[in-house]
């Protein structure tokens, strides 16, 4: 059974439709990765499941629950973990964690349990007495999660959850997570700019002008990736390069970085028309794997 | 470009662990592209402020283009564009008065021409009379860069210039920083993502306030052991 079941959902702001009829469903022990540029409708999107805002069309269930009609009982079901927002930094860590424990509610001997359980799983033991303004980043994010977790939600949201530290803490971070929804047959999903954070997920969902136009675990998403990507070096000066790229047809995109230019183009131009196109010699260019971050880019073209 | 020898800032964190920032020796050359990587706390924030003068030390000889600190640091701070990890823009001024604002600050002359110039390379020429506070956090990111380079520093210095920013806009950034590091410019970053330090020609891994390793990029990746930066930090990190 799926944990959340979202059809036709659409939201508009006057003539804005910021959510044009999505439909998508989450199963247990899965992490998913909402992905697309500033407006794309992901944040709404998440609001709507939350029931912090109304949809002018569609249904929204998680588990048996209406989020339409019973807000608040769904609310429960769920956690949410944003690195800016959640914390009060004039409360200590271990305040701010049994904040969250006393808001839904947990009988105090289960609370008390539970936030021992969780201190030691996310090592935090030195920390609980710190003004969560004044501890480090990483450890805020530990905090963070704890709070969102106290109360053994079913679906979980992380807001861009491990940005600005580095690749053992996030591997730490999204280790608890993926444990975390085994032992509770739950469901996550992460809303997030930073590919490196979609590298954790099962399944990605790349939103674009309020629709999902692109959803798959993110190996098939590379490898239905249908541009081709070619790197070059170059002694062309910056402006050469962007009159020659910008007057050729078949190039989605291209960056200059220095000396090395990266072409994004349609799937039938290949080494040898780039080289005539550009003019640089053919030993000089690259065929180059695409990244995730390629993918994001030429599929969000606006 | 930079030289530092057996530099020491220690303090006491307000979680009350001491922290102690010890570099017995690091220098780079005119033109380097460098990246500072590291766990949170690492110190690569604190080494970054003492380059750019900002942040006090107690011992130690730390020179900046050829001036030394923090004896000389008016001269040295004319010499360093420094991009810190929060916005410093002035959120009611448009997106040219900000660059003006900086411009008057240094004394730069013919800082009209000086400023579409910049507002040109960094994509914002169309959006030169828009609020800063209107604008998206690459934007502001970029703007910010922009006015660190109002000046024409010969050190280009960022704090975790990503941070908050989607790939579009980090694309771009790494654009604008690499088409100053093609024009010879000394750039030194710091970052938490592994790709983008792997953009850089050199490598600093920092740990516990001190510099664990200090390689040439390609010399990880050309020796067949590790795949990425990515793979040798975890392998060295965890060790």
């Amino acid at each position: 059974m799926e944990i959340i079941s979202v059809k036709s959902l659409t939201k508009r702001f006057g003539n804005f439709t910021a959510v044009d009829n999505i439909s998508f469903g989450l199963k247990p022990l899965t992490i998913n990765g909402f992905l697309g540029p500033n407006g794309a409708g992901k944040t709404t999107t998440i609001k709507m499941i939350c029931g912090l805002l109304r949809p002018d069309e569609g249904s929204i269930f998680i588990e048996n629950i209406d989020v339409i009609e019973n807000p608040e009982k769904a609310r429960e079901k769920m956690g949410y973990m944003s690195q800016n927002f959640s914390l009060y930094p004039d409360l200590t860590a271990r305040e701010n964690i049994l904040f969250f424990a006393d808001l839904y509610k947990i009988k105090k001997s289960e609370r008390d349990n539970r936030y021992a359980e969780l201190t030691d799983e996310l090592n935090l033991h030195e920390y609980q007495n710190t003004l969560t303004s004044d501890l480090p980043l990483g450890i805020r994010q530990r905090v963070a999660l704890a709070s969102a977790v106290i109360h053994h939600p079913v679906l979980l949201f992380l807001d861009e959850p491990t940005s600005g530290v580095d690749p053992i803490s996030r591997m730490k971070f999204f280790d608890f997570i993926r444990k975390y929804i085994n032992s509770h047959k739950a469901t996550a999903i992460v809303s997030t700019h930073f590919l490196t954070e979609a590298a954790h997920c099962n399944e990605i969902f790349l939103f674009n002008r309020g629709k999902i136009i692109l959803s798959g675990q993110p190996a098939e998403i590379i490898q239905n990736f249908r541009y081709n990507i070619f790197e070059t070096k170059t002694s062309l000066l910056t402006g050469e390069i962007k009159n020659i790229l910008n007057n050729s047809e078949g190039i989605i995109e291209f960056y200059i970085f220095g000396k090395r230019v990266r072409i994004i183009t349609e799937e039938d131009i290949d080494i040898q028309q780039i080289s005539v196109r550009t003019g640089i010699d053919i030993s000089n260019i690259s065929v180059v794997a695409p990244s995730f971050e390629d993918v994001f880019i030429s599929l969000t073209n606006d | 470009m930079i030289s530092i020898t057996n530099l020491r800032k220690s303090y006491k964190s307000k979680t009350d662990k001491s922290f102690v920032l010890d570099i017995r020796e690091l220098t780079i050359q005119r033109g380097e592209y460098v990246s500072i990587i590291g766990p949170d706390g690492s110190g690569k924030s604190t080494l970054i402020k003492i380059i750019c003068g900002i942040s006090p030390f107690e011992s130690g000889k730390v020179c900046i283009a050829g001036y030394k600190l923090p004896e000389e640091f008016i001269k040295a701070r004319l010499k360093i564009g420094y991009l810190s990890q929060n916005y410093t823009l002035y959120k009611n001024l448009t997106v040219y008065e900000n660059m003006d604002y900086f411009a008057s600050l240094f004394g730069i002359g013919g800082k009209k021409e000086k400023i579409l110039n910049l507002l040109e390379l960094v994509g914002l020429l169309d959006f030169k009379d828009r609020l800063s506070k209107d604008l998206s956090g690459g934007m502001k990111q970029k703007l910010s860069i922009a006015c660190a380079l109002i000046r024409s520093p010969e050190v280009l210095v960022l704090d975790e210039p990503t941070t908050g920013v989607d790939p579009r806009s980090r694309r771009e950034i790494f654009s604008i920083i690499e088409e100053k590091v093609a024009q010879r410019m000394t750039v030194i970053f710091s970052t938490s993502y592994m790709d983008e330090a792997e953009r850089a020609e050199r490598v600093i891994i920092m740990n516990n306030g001190e510099i664990l390793r200090d390689f040439k990029t390609e010399n990880i990746l050309n020796n067949n052991i590790y795949k990425s930066i990515e793979q040798f930090y975890t392998h060295i990190i965890e060790k």
